[in-house]
């Protein structure tokens, strides 16, 4: 396996004049010598045109830095240098090690994003070529060709096609239009389920561009077949109805033969900015001080009082109450899945 | 935003500051870091003959420009892919919806590698003109040529402190700013 990624990284450079050695000079010792040096990305993978850069994610010893991409451009070959810290590396993939998915309890956006970033940069180390790196880390990155990874991508995917479709069937009577881009990325997120069952787990920066690849790669015309009913369905349908049972259709095919996600919940939180002020009996829901809903009553939770305390918790084919749908078509919410616990009843 | 005369030549009334903020800096920021990047990605990806990927990518930039252009009337500042609830088509009129949306809608249906070349092209003078709603000469200018940071730079400079004292949230994906896995933004 990694003949073929030094073969596709030799490749592509060599039509800029480059090799290995000569990327491994890009990359500056501005924060101290690298512990770890991975090239990493879409030509890597086999996926890269013209316009492909090289990613080369570099571990460093250092307590503390920016991830703002260094950029460099070799013989007119673009080449982003990203910059991790050995503790954050770490601790990233012993929370991923450590952390079933979906999770058991409250999934405040916090955690899924820790959850999220943990993975989407643990699989770009896991699916890159090593240019150099000490015994310790190169042994680090072995490990990361186990299975467990791929398990925990294959899960966080599953759970993210429950979590798109969960959003579309609630924005259904409030924004149908919105609803069916949403059952359009439930079904790339189901997609991405076969895809990483069949090892293809890299998450790009783009959302999903690579999914098609990814689906010749493994081998899977039906899934193929899939993503271009997909992609067919109109960006504004003529029926809202019509397309969202189409979209519920397409999902269910693209599920057949996924593992069982277990029995899931649905948890509804405040989006980033939401704010709720208490008018007398009535309440105003702001978002940034720009957006705004007026509500009747006063039973809605106070923001910012218990942010481990999610505003509604109920069954994942549960219909949400009639004054939360309102707040979340006015995107002012927030939704997680997670897996329902025991001792709910 | 409207505006009124007799007033100096380029001068603007904004009855919304936030508002107006909110689209100047949101909207360079996504051309900058978002629209580009996938403009450029469908146009690789059609020279390669990658005719999926020309769509998905085409997509992902179409929707983006709706969100700047939304920006401008009531749109949403995040725009991150956890955000389920975002809605690019906040506030635009039908019209301008379906300018995107026949667009997209061709570029799902591509017969062959001429055809997506020319669909770029369309896609690349869509995106040049919501770029020309920014009036800002940073939106187009190349964010992945050797002097793409400048722009960047320059955004930075102008619109963080504003943000920060309108007590609006950062231009900047969260790692940038910090190594913390913790961080929330």
């Amino acid at each position: 396996m990694m003949a073929i990624l030094e073969e596709r990284l030799r490749g592509f450079l060599a039509r800029f004049g480059l090799d290995p050695d000569a990327v491994v000079a890009e990359v500056p010792h501005v924060f101290g010598p690298p512990a770890l040096m991975v090239a990493t990305g879409s030509v890597l993978l086999g996926f890269g045109n013209d316009r492909s850069d090289v990613d080369l994610d570099v571990v460093v010893e250092q307590e503390r830095l920016s991830q703002l991409p260094i950029v460099s451009f070799a013989n007119r070959a673009r080449i982003d240098v990203l910059f991790y810290t050995a503790s954050d590396v770490s601790e990233r993939c012993a929370h991923l090690r450590s952390t079933q998915w979906p999770l058991v309890g409250a999934l405040s956006r916090a955690r899924w994003l820790r959850y999220y970033r943990s993975l989407q940069s643990t699989v770009r180390f896991a699916v890159g070529l090593a240019l150099n790196g000490t015994a310790a880390w190169l042994e680090w990155l072995r490990d990361l060709q186990a299975s467990w990874l791929r398990e925990r991508a294959t899960a966080w995917w599953l759970v993210e096609a429950h979590r798109r479709r969960l959003v579309a069937r609630w924005l259904l009577a409030g924004n149908g239009r919105l609803a069916c881009v949403r059952y359009v990325d439930a079904v790339f997120a189901a997609l991405e389920t076969r895809a990483a069952i069949g090892g293809q787990i890299f998450f790009s920066g783009a959302a999903d561009k690579w999914l098609p690849e990814k689906l010749r790669t493994i081998g899977d015309p039906a899934a193929q077949a899939a993503l271009r009913a997909a992609l067919m369905q109109p960006l504004v349908p003529a029926d809202v109805r019509e397309a969202s049972t189409r979209g519920e259709r397409l999902m269910a095919e693209v599920w057949a033969g996924l593992p069982a996600s277990g029995a899931l919940e649905a948890q509804v939180w405040y989006a980033p900015g939401v704010r709720v002020r208490r008018l007398g009996r009535r309440s105003l829901v702001t978002r940034w001080d720009m957006r705004g809903v007026e509500m009747p009553g006063d039973g809605l939770p106070a923001t910012a009082s218990d942010e481990e305390a999610p505003v509604w918790v109920g069954a994942i084919d549960e219909p949400l109450p009639r004054e939360l749908e309102r707040l979340l078509v006015e995107d002012m919410l927030w939704v997680s899945v997670a897996r329902r616990s025991p001792t709910t009843t | 935003m409207g505006e009124r005369g007799p007033a100096v030549p380029d001068d603007h009334v904004t009855e919304d500051p936030r508002r107006w903020v909110a689209f100047r800096a949101y909207g360079l920021s996504r051309f900058l870091l978002d629209v580009q990047g996938s403009v450029d990605d469908a146009l690789g990806a059609a020279r390669a003959g990658q005719l999926a990927v020309v769509a998905l990518a085409g997509r992902r930039a179409l929707l983006i420009c709706l969100s700047i252009r939304s920006l401008r009337v009531s749109g949403e500042l995040l725009l991150q892919p956890d955000l389920l609830t975002f809605d690019p088509f906040r506030g635009l009129c039908e019209a301008e919806v379906a300018e995107a949306a026949v667009l997209m809608d061709r570029g799902a249906d591509l017969a062959n590698d001429a055809a997506a070349l020319e669909w770029v092209r369309q896609l690349v003078d869509y995106a040049g003109r919501t770029a020309a709603l920014l009036d800002d000469q940073d939106a187009v200018r190349n964010i992945r040529s050797p002097e793409g940071m400048f722009p960047a730079i320059r955004m930075a400079r102008t619109w963080v402190p504003v943000l920060a004292e309108m007590g609006l949230p950062s231009l900047f994906p969260p790692a940038w700013v910090s190594s913390s896995p913790e961080e929330t933004r």
